[in-house]
């Protein structure tokens, strides 16, 4: 076989693919606003104490099973005002424990939300 | 070995030797320009070695016609994958791949090495760092923490696999070698795990291209070493890898090790095992080793345990890998008829299972949670080198029917 038809064959795999997911995923949100689908826009419908559910992108069976982050109101109501406000909801003992996270992503933390034993942090860009 | 399969594996081996030289790269802070030069050298003399010492099969020697038929099923076989790519493939990888090897991965770049230590038990610090090594590498090389690096390296692995069996097999029996690669081409299972951007894939390649290698060793010491590197890139991949090459080596020491040949070995396997015993001293003991205790033998001795992990690899191999029992029946009763001895191979990958099996056996965390999340990835790290180590007996067949009617 020619080996210029194979080479030619996989770059142009790779290049298709590559192309593709770009048009796939080229509107949806980056890594850390997925998990705050739900989030967004929703606070200003709610009324204070109430507690919203946040469908999480964790479904590790290791954590409990757990796929919702409960959030009170009020840490939410205390945005209102700021519409463009972006919150992130990530696993704590990643987003702490490791000071690579909130170095690098400069994130300032508002709150912190204790689900059964795993504790989630909420946090938003300064 | 023809020279396009050649070619392929040295290219596999450059990356991992980058992977390699990036992380030792990081400890004295070594400009990426340097780790470039090096890739070139380290590049130009492998593939003149492997030119040198490699004699490639005649290709001219097969007609046109039958040229243009692997060149279009070849050809059909990438098509299907691509198209069912953008189907399997998910934008970020799975869990797996942003908080524990892309994560790591953040951590393999100048500014944040001195975080290497500071990953929390959860993220498993004492994995080893193929994979995110080279995800580093290109993140450093381009300025950026782009997920689509993570991406591109495991669509390179997955598209590769069966491109390697395809281009191996189709010289020793056309038919297989089409089958097998259509038949991994449409594989959805495959192709999702391929595409999670976890290290179980590029794990499963590895240990694919020592099948490959051991296969022309007995013939040329070259493929020793090869088979070596491979051998060596497997430990510095995944844990698993460890016991793979292992047993893997154990196995094939006759062929490996006898008539000074050792010195091959060594010379291929020296350096990744050297950092991984170096990396494995710094970081904390593997969960599986770390927290056994005192119900360890408690475990050893509770037969429930043994049924759940039987039912579940049954259920696997039924479910997600049927195409591994047909073909371990179909060589079954190839053995049968012939009255041999299954192959040396089919054995290794038999030891593997087992080990695996053993593995669950002592495992500290939730048997059911820990099957649940890593039977099915257990033995998507050997399908590769099942499918092609049973599509090597099969592909014997043809010669075993010529020679009875003959």
């Amino acid at each position: 076989m020619k080996s210029w038809v194979i080479y030619s064959c996989i770059v142009l795999a790779i290049v298709a693919s590559v192309f593709l997911y770009k048009i796939k995923y080229n509107q949806h949100p980056t890594v850390l606003e997925k998990f705050t689908t739900g989030l967004n826009g929703i606070h200003k419908h709610l009324s204070p104490y109430t507690e919203i559910k946040v469908q999480c992108a964790y479904s590790d069976p290791n954590f409990n099973g757990s796929k919702i982050v409960y959030i009170l109101a009020p840490v939410i109501a205390n945005l209102s005002g700021q519409q463009d406000t972006t919150l992130y909801v990530f696993p704590k003992n990643i987003a702490l424990d490791n000071p690579y996270y909130i170095d690098s992503k400069k994130m300032i933390v508002i709150w912190q939300n204790h689900d059964k034993d795993i504790d989630y942090i909420l946090a938003k860009k300064p | 070995m023809n020279k396009i399969l050649w070619q392929i594996l040295w290219f596999i081996m450059l990356m991992a030797f980058t992977s390699i030289i990036y992380f030792l790269s990081l400890f004295i802070n070594c400009p990426i320009i340097i780790i470039l030069i090096l890739t070139v050298i380290f590049g130009i003399f492998t593939y003149k070695w492997l030119n040198k010492n490699i004699q490639s099969s005649d290709i001219n020697a097969i007609d046109k016609r039958t040229q243009i038929l692997y060149y279009i099923v070849l050809i059909a076989g990438i098509a299907i994958v691509i198209n069912k790519i953008y189907y399997a493939q998910t934008q970020f990888g799975e869990w797996d791949s942003w908080w524990l090897w892309n994560y790591h991965a953040r951590f393999l770049t100048h500014e944040n090495i001195k975080y290497i230590s500071h990953q929390t038990k959860i993220t498993h610090p004492d994995y080893p760092l193929m994979l995110p090594g080279m995800i580093a590498l290109f993140w450093q090389l381009f300025h950026t923490q782009n997920l689509i690096i993570p991406y591109i390296i495991g669509l390179f692995v997955t598209i590769i696999i069966p491109v390697i069996l395809y281009l191996d097999l189709y010289k020793k029996n056309f038919l297989i070698a089409g089958l097998v690669l259509l038949l991994i081409a449409t594989d959805d299972i495959y192709l999702r795990f391929g595409l999670m951007q976890y290290a179980d894939i590029p794990l499963g390649l590895f240990f694919l291209c020592a099948f490959v290698c051991v296969q022309y060793a007995k013939e040329n010491t070259t493929f020793i070493t090869l088979t070596a590197i491979f051998l060596g890139c497997c430990i510095w991949t995944k844990n698993e890898g460890i016991m793979l090459s292992l047993i893997f080596t154990l196995f094939h020491a006759k062929t490996l090790f006898t008539n000074n040949r050792w010195k091959h070995f060594i010379a291929g396997f020296a350096i990744p095992l050297a950092i991984l015993i170096g990396y494995k001293y710094a970081m904390p003991a593997t969960d599986l080793i770390k927290e056994q205790n005192h119900k360890t033998l408690t475990q050893f001795l509770d037969w429930n345990r043994y049924k759940l992990i039987w039912q579940y690899l049954w259920d696997n191999i039924n479910g997600d890998f049927f195409y591994i029992k047909i073909g371990t029946i179909l060589y079954g009763i190839i053995c049968f008829v012939e009255k041999k001895m299954p192959d040396k191979n089919i054995l290794i990958l038999l030891c593997c299972l087992i080990a695996v099996f053993f593995v669950f056996v002592f495992t500290t965390k939730t048997l059911q949670w820990h099957l649940e999340t890593s039977m099915d990835r257990v033995l998507a790290q050997l399908m590769p080198a099942f499918v092609y180590v049973i599509a090597i007996q099969l592909s014997k067949l043809k010669l075993y029917l010529s020679d009875k009617q003959g």
